[in-house]
């Protein structure tokens, strides 16, 4: 397996430091956190009032070492994970306070804020930490980036939630996929990995119906798997597709759209809005694939698609769903690759 | 080294505890010219605190982050300070008091 550059510029400080301490160390998923931190801090695990995960003190002096204590009410991965989240508050030293008492399940908290808050930068020391960008990197680079769920699966190694797994994954791959963790079909969290416009394919969010039908549809992957006590499906709107059986038809697209909108719509007037709408979404999807550069019809087909797996309020749903929208889809892709 | 511990931290290109092996370069020959605290990145004021007082360091870093007077944060770090992060406040308060009753806060 060829090792990449590392990336460290694309990391943030706090990932930076993190990324220094696996450097010195050595270290290799699974992590042992606990060997790490001990290095630190004092650790001790016993019940914990309330919702607190963890929680640090002394970090100001007090005491010889700080101390973290940590809830042994969690399951292991996310006990792993807090602990590593506390560690991220002693090693990065801006984190100002003597103690810090925290909830680390709260993943949205990964995010910048507009406040400068030292939860994500915790949780982020975290996720390299447990995961390392040099170690996944070479795990992208070896089992490719077209399907998710391999490395999903090798992730099970890091013994890490399926929630930190996502996100680190979301970090390091390429544009054009999304991500849903759900139970019981409720969303818990959701994502997709970097870009905006023709990737940006949004998934329902977090507290929502766990609605699929659309992304499934339009997707070139989906790939579903059961990670510890969750469901988590990723979607790949992003590869190749080259037509099955269009080149039999010898219509152009136009047709194949007159056709088209003739069944579902009676108002020409309506029809030529509609015929706008979908010239638009084509039109921008293949204006951001071309400043990418020349792309194949296969391609550009699985793009375009992409474009449908968002709900848009002008094109409606029968149309989508004809049999014919494919071909059109193809038609479109040939015409313009 | 081009750039002083104290960059070097604030950038994550170094781990804060490291702050001897800045030392000890230091003294082998580094930072030519430079007096100590300069090499490290400090005044000589706070440079003279953490010497003293090395517990000193961590608001010393965290007042050039989050560019505020030093001693304000230094008056800020007592002991009975405890941030809560994500947590409710009966949460906060109940795991407070549970640090109090088990001796790890002071009353």
């Amino acid at each position: 397996m060829a090792t990449p550059d590392w990336p460290a510029s694309r990391l943030r400080r706090e990932e930076r430091v993190a990324a220094k301490l696996v450097q010195r160390l050595n270290l290799e998923p699974p992590i042992d956190v606990g060997k790490v931190a001990q290095q630190f801090v004092d650790v001790e695990l016993e019940p914990i009032p309330g919702e607190c995960d963890g929680l640090v003190l002394g970090l100001q002096g007090g005491r010889a070492r700080p101390l973290v204590l940590l809830d042994n009410g969690q399951a292991k991965p996310r006990i792993r994970f807090t602990l590593a989240h506390e560690l991220g508050h002693v090693l990065l030293p801006w984190h100002f306070g003597n103690s810090f008492l925290c909830e680390t399940s709260r993943v949205r908290l990964f995010e910048a804020s507009a406040d400068y808050n030292f939860e994500p930068e915790a949780n982020r020391f975290a996720a390299e930490l447990l995961v390392p960008s040099s170690w996944l990197d070479r795990l992208v680079a070896g089992l490719g980036s077209d399907r998710v769920a391999p490395l999903m699966d090798a992730l099970r190694l890091a013994d890490v939630s399926a929630y930190v797994a996502c996100l680190r994954l979301r970090e390091a791959l390429p544009a054009g996929h999304t991500f849903v963790i759900s139970r019981g079909g409720t969303v818990l969290i959701s994502g997709r990995t970097q870009g905006r416009g023709l990737y940006a394919v949004n998934p329902p969010e977090t507290g929502e119906n766990f609605e699929r039908e659309r992304l499934d549809r339009f997707a070139h992957h989906v790939e579903d798997l059961d990670y510890g006590s969750t469901h988590v499906t990723w979607w790949t709107f992003r590869g190749e597709q080259p037509p099955a059986g269009a080149g039999a038809d010898s219509r152009s697209s136009r047709q194949v759209l007159d056709v088209m909108l003739e069944r579902h719509l009676d108002d020409a007037g309506e029809r030529s809005r509609v015929r706008a709408s979908l010239g638009g979404v084509i039109g921008a999807a293949y204006g951001e694939a071309t400043r990418q550069g020349p792309l194949a019809p296969a391609e550009l087909y699985v793009r375009f698609r992409g474009r449908f797996a968002v709900h848009r309020p002008g094109i409606p749903n029968s149309l989508t769903r004809d049999p014919d929208f494919e071909l059109w889809l193809h038609k479109r892709a040939e015409e313009l690759g | 080294m081009s750039e002083t511990y104290l960059e070097q931290v604030l950038d994550g290109e170094a781990i804060w505890t490291d702050i001897e092996d800045f030392v000890g370069a230091w003294h082998d020959g580094n930072g030519l010219g430079q007096e100590l605290h300069d090499y490290l990145g400090m005044t000589w004021n706070e440079y003279a605190l953490w010497v003293e007082r090395p517990d000193a360091l961590r608001a010393i870093i965290a007042s050039h982050e989050l560019e505020e007077p030093l001693e304000e944060l230094l008056e800020r770090s007592d002991d009975k300070a405890v941030a809560a992060r994500g947590l409710t406040q009966e949460d906060a308060k109940a795991v407070r008091e549970w640090l109090r009753q088990t001796g790890r806060l002071p009353g």
